[in-house]
């Protein structure tokens, strides 16, 4: 026989967590912001970035909750010294 | 493990899963098969009826474990699976995690169904399912076989023949009807072949689905 079929393989187990989570009952996505709230976008130069990503992952937290922290850390140190 | 994982699974409730894997599972373990029965409904009803039977010392005893998170049953079925010989899993009652978990890997999927037009109805939805994860699982078998099932008359005829509309399904003839005998067993934990009086129409029926997908 000149044709085989191509080989299955094992899906990967994200595809199969992502079929189990599709159920009403599986874990939904993160809520998006309220309505109220705005998006802003931050212009950093690759090492920058990589400095942020560092330090974030040094303090075990999530990199976009360590900017966040950082900007609201500034704002309060900025006003104090009004 | 050298038996086969049986999901008993429908996205509707009340077509007699939980009292048809408790059947499946203690008719194999009387057979000295070491058998797990997980529990993976939310209502946990397979649960409380192994519960029963294990206060009243009732043998053989039946090992079971309640996971109604889908990520929480495939990991503890992956780890498990090796130390039991057979393996049901009562699961929906609806579209869950741990019904599409049941689904992935399991051998085969029996989905009962009862002779009423919303019943068929209701069989679309779990068809879907099961293709959807065929893509995933290769060679899951699907079988639907009549619960709770007419002694007379044409519906459950006309039932099996409206299942040709779901061709991920194949009907298993092998009906089981509605006998007293055996919502009286499961509810004191027993499967039909245990109940006293003999219910010999009502075995004689388990019996021939068991042979089926054994």
């Amino acid at each position: 026989m000149a044709i085989t079929k191509k080989p299955g393989g094992k899906p990967p187990a994200a595809t199969l967590a992502q079929f189990i989570e599709a159920a009403p009952d599986g874990a939904k996505p993160a809520k998006a912001p309220d309505d109220g709230s705005v998006q802003i976008t931050l212009r950093l130069s690759r090492e920058q970035l990589e400095r942020i990503s560092h330090v974030a992952k040094r303090q075990g937290i999530p990199r976009a909750s360590y900017i966040k922290r950082s900007v609201f850390i500034q704002l309060e140190a900025d006003e104090q010294g009004k | 493990m050298n038996g086969k994982i049986i999901t008993v699974g429908s996205t509707k409730g009340g077509v007699g899963k939980t009292t048809l894997a408790l059947n499946i599972a203690i008719a194999r373990a009387l057979a000295g098969r070491d058998v797990w029965l997980i529990d993976a409904d939310r209502q946990g009803t397979a649960s409380t009826a192994l519960a029963i039977r294990g206060e009243a010392g009732k043998l053989p005893a039946i090992a079971t474990a309640h996971y109604a998170d889908g990520g929480q049953l495939r990991t503890q079925l992956l780890h498990q699976r090796g130390k039991f010989q057979d393996i049901v899993i009562d699961a929906g009652g609806r579209d869950s995690t741990a019904l599409r978990a049941a689904l992935v890997l399991s051998d085969l999927v029996l989905v009962p169904f009862q002779p009423r037009s919303i019943d068929v109805w209701a069989v679309a939805d779990i068809a879907a399912l099961i293709e959807e994860a065929r893509a995933m699982r290769d060679g899951l078998q699907a079988l639907a076989v009549l619960n709770m099932a007419d002694t007379a008359g044409t519906d459950n005829e006309d039932a099996a023949a409206a299942l040709a509309d779901y061709p991920a399904i194949s009907y298993l003839a092998t009906p089981i009807r509605r006998r007293k005998s055996i919502a009286n067993a499961a509810g004191n934990g027993m499967s039909v072949l245990e109940q006293t009086p003999r219910d010999d129409k009502a075995i004689a029926e388990l019996n021939a689905l068991l042979q089926a997908i054994y």
